[in-house]
């Protein structure tokens, strides 16, 4: 028979959270307790469905780029239209990213990222540092070479304590260039810290968890941010309306 | 059986990283357009099809148990294929079919266990959602959470609920409902 206890230890054995020994045991007691095998499959079950179901926005918006540059279509792609009461994007024929409104709709944030991701031009300015080196950073993060901008700056930032300026665009570059952990580190930094930028750290710490579906964690890191920063705080506002 | 190589795409989508795959899409994109629109379907439908496929895969790989025996590339020609032909049947056209099996793609040892558990898996998903749909707003923000790795008394302060606690009691009562829910369905 089941009990209470049963539960709490399925729970526990998907979180990996056994010694080995209590995993042995009940591995065992799986294979000879019918009831135990079919409550602990169906949990599973549910286990993958919400994993899946949190990374499925990220994955979807990651398909309908790969879509547009592996399907040669002969007229412009329709997106699936969803009824959203608040919002309907528009197709732009020429964009090579198409803006997909996504059917799950409490997971839904695989392009509120692209949409709200409009990056602030930022002067990088260090007097102890090369000027040439400083300018191609600024120039890179000007024309969007994430790529340039992150690997300069990276090398700079090795050596000296540099600016949170310089540390922003790193972290923009870094989120852009998908490295997520990095980009989280960084605005981590700026928003606990206390410079000019610590809305803005706490702004882009969000949007790097709306990337990865996290929309709930984002929510409650917009529903504290700063009020120094007007714009942001408008912004912050829409984005929150949008996530409920 | 043993586990193929492909299993690193299945641990790529099963992590949400997804690097690799642009690689599939390179390498099995063309040949399932190809096959679409030779059995009447447009660049579109062949898009549609096979992003539904990537899907399914993802489901799958959420199941931490699961292991790919089989080439990835012909297990995602036989969903492919398998999803665009139920397609065809619902609108009649499965007469015009050519089933030409791509030559790249016949792979020697048997795929069906594994198309069968993909497709097993699918209709699981389908009935979990439509089930915890029903569950209060509450159960679901709860249960999305806890999901996304936020720990419970994180998301006690969240919620507004008292403590880890009572997040705990609560996960294993919309649990219990979901579990009810579902099993009603089957």
């Amino acid at each position: 028979m089941m009990n209470e206890n049963d539960y709490k230890t399925i729970d526990q054995y998907l979180q990996g959270a056994l010694s080995d020994e209590q995993e042995a045991m009940f591995k065992k007691r799986l294979a000879e307790e019918e009831e135990l095998a079919a409550a602990f499959a169906i949990k599973q079950q549910m286990a993958s469905y919400l994993k899946a179901k949190s990374q499925q926005p990220a994955l979807e918006a990651e398909m309908t780029v790969l879509g547009q540059r592996y399907f040669k279509t002969s007229k412009p792609t329709k997106a699936k239209l969803i009824k959203m009461p608040f919002l309907r994007i528009a197709i732009s024929v020429a964009a090579a990213l198409v803006l997909l409104m996504l059917v799950w709709n409490p997971f839904n944030s695989g392009d509120l990222y692209t949409q709200f991701a409009e990056h602030p031009p930022l002067a990088l300015i260090e007097k102890s540092i090369s000027s040439s080196l400083i300018q191609q950073a600024e120039q890179a993060y000007a024309n969007k070479e994430y790529e340039t901008v992150y690997t300069v700056l990276a090398s700079i930032l090795e050596n000296n304590p540099g600016n949170p300026q310089m540390k922003l665009a790193m972290g923009i570059s870094a989120l852009e260039l998908g490295k997520l952990e990095t980009a989280q580190q960084i605005f981590s930094e700026l928003a606990n810290g206390t410079s000019g930028l610590k809305s803005y750290g706490q702004w882009y710490l969000a949007l790097s968890y709306i990337k990865q579906g996290k929309d709930e964690k984002a929510k409650l890191i917009l529903e504290k941010l700063n009020n120094d920063e007007a714009a942001l705080k408008k912004k912050a506002a829409k984005l929150i309306e949008l996530l409920q | 059986m043993n586990k193929h190589k492909d299993q690193r795409y299945i641990l790529a989508l099963r992590e949400g990283s997804y690097g690799l795959l642009e690689e599939l899409y390179q390498n099995h994109a063309p040949q399932i357009s190809q096959w679409v629109q030779r059995n009447n379907g447009s660049a579109d439908d062949a898009q549609d099809v096979f992003q539904e496929t990537i899907l399914a895969l993802h489901q799958k790989a959420a199941d931490p148990t699961f292991i790919l025996t089989c080439p990835i590339g012909a297990l995602i020609f036989q969903i492919s294929k398998n999803k665009w032909l139920s397609q065809l049947r619902k609108k009649n056209r499965d007469a015009e079919v050519r089933i030409a099996e791509e030559e790249r793609y016949k792979y020697e040892g048997s795929i069906l266990p594994t198309l069968e558990e993909i497709e097993e898996t699918e209709i699981q998903h389908q009935k979990l959602d439509q089930t915890f749909k029903q569950l209060s707003e509450i159960c679901q923000k709860l249960l999305r959470l806890l999901a996304e790795g936020v720990s419970s008394s994180e998301a006690a302060t969240i919620l507004g609920m008292s403590n880890a606690n009572t997040v705990y009691r609560r996960k294993n009562a919309c649990g219990e409902r979901w579990r009810a829910l579902y099993l009603a369905l089957n």
